[in-house]
């Protein structure tokens, strides 16, 4: 495994009497894409800011390429990229202006500045935008003014919180495209977004969080195989009521209803051989007017939901423990 | 990538722009590429244009007939419009300057640049002040023709407008301050505004019947000089630096301690007084004593009405580095324990200048002496009530402020008697009360209705009681927060010693 760019050790972070950071651990590699994952209040968003020093922990330590984030944020700052959820651009300004602005709030100046500026507008393809009033671009298009802006200061680290939410197809393919391009050149990202299949095609490893722990991580593959005796996962089609199948799968003994569709349904059965399965199907052909029947792989989707239900392991992968004083 | 193909890839797609020059700050070119598309800032600029131009059309053609009517119409319609300027539209557009940022949160994208919270603010403040002064040049032209209609005195327009200026910044910078505070505050401050302008006039109508003195020594300072004009401007300058902090406060990283500059501030007050004392100037020292008083007992109570800790990095900030600075840490830190001891050093400053014969013009040192003793309780029993409450930390501002009001108009019960005419014989006893407990006692005391009756039953006495109380309570309820200093100085000096250079950027 390559040197940790991010350490995080033993990070807590409560507002009032709620713990929405409670001793996560874990380290980033250099040059690789991980995927945040976790519900909503689970304490992704927190992480994430503490990690882009917008936010103090009240305990732990954040390394980001062997340098202190509550000593040095200044040092840290300049290293990393920080994309939020949510992006207003401002009024009266051109894309050109905006971009500009950040690139001397960066410290660039004269040449630098420039180039800098010509080389993020041909990457995010925003040049021929450039006189466009930023208020007026499509969805895709701030994104890519927001990634723009976030490339300014040529980061090692970008965090990248929901970066694809509300894009349509063609822009997330672009945007895909562009992370690949990021990690080729060597840059780690950190990726937050509820669109799980999405976050495995893109990351090398994910971090799952619940209730500010974290309690997978690892890569896709590892995740998929965490539990050997998982529920094999099948998708059924039916002829007319779904209704039937449905009511089928509630009164069968090893059966559990994952998904229902129009046309049929995802279901766990938690039986084990092709025996049993093919027992179950003779049954199931009998009652319900089944025109297909296959088993699926385990999405993340799945295995997400059983990491909330069962909670899970701390992070094997804990970075090296840290002198008594820090761990204040 | 080599330099060639920078330069074409720099032709192609990133020409560079000419309106502002890179050595400008950032944030002052970005609010100014922004202001000046502004419809607010284009639509005032037309308007007034458009305005004074039918105005000096209409003087000239009535001037013939009614001459002195033309005059006082075209300097009206100059300065009035100035005054909508200045006054309404510059402080208006401030309104809105950080509550965008904040609600958008963009103000996060900003902090993670090299652009301090201090850089950002005051390059909005900068920003709307150059708008305004365009806005003036626009309108000189207009002054210029005011000659034809006579009655023009060149250094009383000149002084006049550097004033309009001058408040015009102050008002914009509280515009931007006010502009970072929730809707609710925004909404409740022109009448908060309205009720202390209530409370106050009825407080001098106090003090006139109880014959109070404090205030007389600011009457003395007025009138034209070049002592007077450089205090104005000073203070003035002072206002809005404080103003202008208060706005970086509400947005700043949890990291920065602004408690500190905040507090420093109103130290830098007293500098003049000394400096007033020696030019022999006795009236304008005890004016500016007085100001620096009153600033203080403000701040005291905003830095008060906090029951937060501070964060480890505020404090460690000052570990290892000799007594006197971590005794400067201990008036620097946020919280209400640090906020006591730096209103305890600020009342000792006054006290010691007003011993020193600052105030020599004060008929009774020594109660005014013992009304500094009275002001620190006053200020800090609020907090203390609110650190018994264990649930009262997330509203301990607003509930701080509360506090001081009702016992405010409990005061302003008593001092009136107006207990006597609702309770009968229990209103002597209440209003004996009034004289013992913290906050009223300083009110009484500050209006002047504390009289040798009750100086006689034993008042005063009582009064040292609970002067002695309010510091044992304040010393018990701030344990807590000494044992966390305590520790964080020690963490502090050990880290210090563990990593003694930071690393470069």
């Amino acid at each position: 495994m390559s040197t940790p760019l991010v350490e995080v050790f033993d990070l807590t972070r409560s507002f009032g009497p709620v713990r929405a950071v409670d001793g996560v651990s874990f380290t980033l590699p250099a040059g690789q894409v991980v995927g945040l994952i976790g519900a909503n209040g689970a304490g992704k968003t927190t992480t994430m800011r503490i990690l882009a020093s917008l936010d103090q922990p009240d305990g732990g330590v954040v390394r980001v390429g062997g340098v202190n984030i509550v000593d040095h944020p200044e040092v840290v700052r300049a290293r990393l990229g920080w994309m939020p959820d949510h992006f207003t651009p401002y009024a009266d300004t051109t894309v050109g202006d905006y971009l500009d602005f950040f690139a001397r709030a960066q410290g660039l100046r004269g040449f630098d500045l420039s180039r800098r500026l010509a080389e993020v507008l041909e990457f995010t393809d925003l040049g021929p935008l450039q006189t466009r009033p930023s208020t007026g671009l499509s969805k895709g298009q701030m994104q890519r003014l927001c990634l723009a802006r976030t490339l300014l200061n040529d980061p090692e680290f970008l965090i990248l919180d929901e970066p694809a939410a509300g894009l349509d197809p063609k822009a997330r393919i672009e945007f895909k495209n562009l992370v690949r391009i990021l990690r080729d050149r060597g840059k780690t990202l950190l990726i937050s977004s509820h669109i799980l299949s999405e976050l495995g095609e893109m990351c090398d490893t994910l971090l799952f969080m619940d209730a500010g722990r974290v309690v997978h991580h690892g890569d896709k593959e590892s995740l998929q195989r965490r539990d050997a005796t998982a529920a094999l996962v099948f998708d059924i089609t039916v002829h007319g009521e779904v209704a039937l199948l449905t009511e089928w799968l509630a009164v069968r003994p090893g059966w559990r209803l994952a998904e229902t569709r129009r046309d049929g349904a995802r279901a766990e059965f938690s039986g084990t051989g092709a025996v049993a399965v093919a027992a179950e199907l003779r049954r199931l052909a009998a009652d319900v007017a089944v025109v297909d029947f296959h088993r699926q792989e385990r999405r993340l989707e799945d295995a997400f939901v059983d990491l909330l239900r069962d909670g899970g392991p701390p992070s094997p992968s804990l970075p090296p423990p840290l002198p008594t004083e820090e761990k204040s | 990538m080599n330099a060639t193909a920078v330069s074409s890839l720099t032709d192609k797609v990133a020409p560079p722009r000419f309106d502002f020059p890179t050595w400008l700050p950032p944030m002052l070119v970005k609010e100014l590429r922004q202001g000046l598309r502004a419809r607010g800032f284009v639509g005032a600029l037309m308007g007034v244009q458009t305005i004074m131009v039918i105005m000096l059309v209409w003087a000239f053609a009535i001037e013939g007939a009614v001459a002195n009517s033309a005059t006082s119409m075209v300097n009206g319609f100059f300065w009035g419009l100035l005054g909508l300027l200045l006054f309404v539209i510059t402080p208006t557009r401030g309104l809105g300057g950080l509550h965008t940022e904040m609600t958008s949160r963009m103000i996060d994208l900003l902090l993670l640049t090299r652009l301090t919270s201090w850089r950002i603010v005051l390059g909005k403040w900068v920003s709307l002040m150059t708008q305004a002064l365009l806005l003036v040049i626009a309108m000189l032209p207009y002054g210029v023709v005011r000659y034809y209609f006579g009655s023009v005195d060149l250094v009383s327009d000149l002084r006049t407008l550097m004033f309009m200026l001058l408040g015009c910044g102050a008002a914009t910078a509280v515009a931007l301050w006010v502009s970072g505070l929730p809707k609710i505050i925004r909404v409740l401050l022109p009448v908060g505004f309205f009720i202390l302008l209530q409370v106050g006039s009825g407080g001098f109508a106090m003090m006139g019947r109880g014959g109070s003195s404090w205030f007389s020594v600011g009457s003395s300072v007025g009138g034209p000089g070049i002592g007077n004009f450089s205090l104005l401007v000073f203070d003035a300058g002072i206002l809005i630096l404080f103003a202008l902090l208060q706005a970086v406060r509400r947005f700043a990283p949890p990291a920065e301690n602004h408690a500190a500059s905040s507090r420093g501030l109103v130290m830098v007050m007293f500098l003049p007084v000394p400096l007033c004392a020696l030019a022999g100037e006795p009236a304008l020292a005890r004016g500016q004593l007085v100001l620096m008083l009153v600033v203080l007992l403000l701040v005291g109570a905003m830095e008060l009405a906090s029951l937060r800790f501070p964060m480890p990095v505020h404090v460690r900030k000052w570990a290892g580095r000799g007594r006197v600075r971590a005794l400067l840490g201990a008036c620097s830190l946020p919280g209400w324990p640090s906020a006591a001891v730096f209103l305890a050093a600020g009342l000792g400053v006054v006290a010691l200048t007003t011993l020193a014969g600052g105030m020599t013009g004060v008929a009774g040192v020594s109660a005014f002496l013992w009304m500094l003793v009275l002001a620190w309780v006053a200020l800090v029993f609020p907090i203390l009530l609110l650190a018994m409450m264990p649930h009262a930390a997330k509203a301990a501002g607003a509930l701080y402020f509360i506090i001081q009001a009702v016992f405010g108009i409990l005061c302003i019960v008593a001092g009136n008697h107006v207990t006597t005419l609702l309770l009968g014989d229990t209103a002597h006893m209440l209003e004996r009360l009034m004289h013992v407990l913290p906050v009223s006692s300083f009110w009484l005391a500050l209006f002047g209705l504390k009289n040798t009756e009750d100086a006689a039953a034993g008042l005063h006495s009582w009064q040292v009681a609970m002067v002695f109380l309010m510091l044992m309570l304040a010393w018990r309820l701030s344990r807590d927060y000494r044992q966390f200093v305590r520790h964080q100085m020690k963490q502090g000096v050990v880290r210090a010693k563990a990593d003694p250079t930071p690393p470069s950027a």
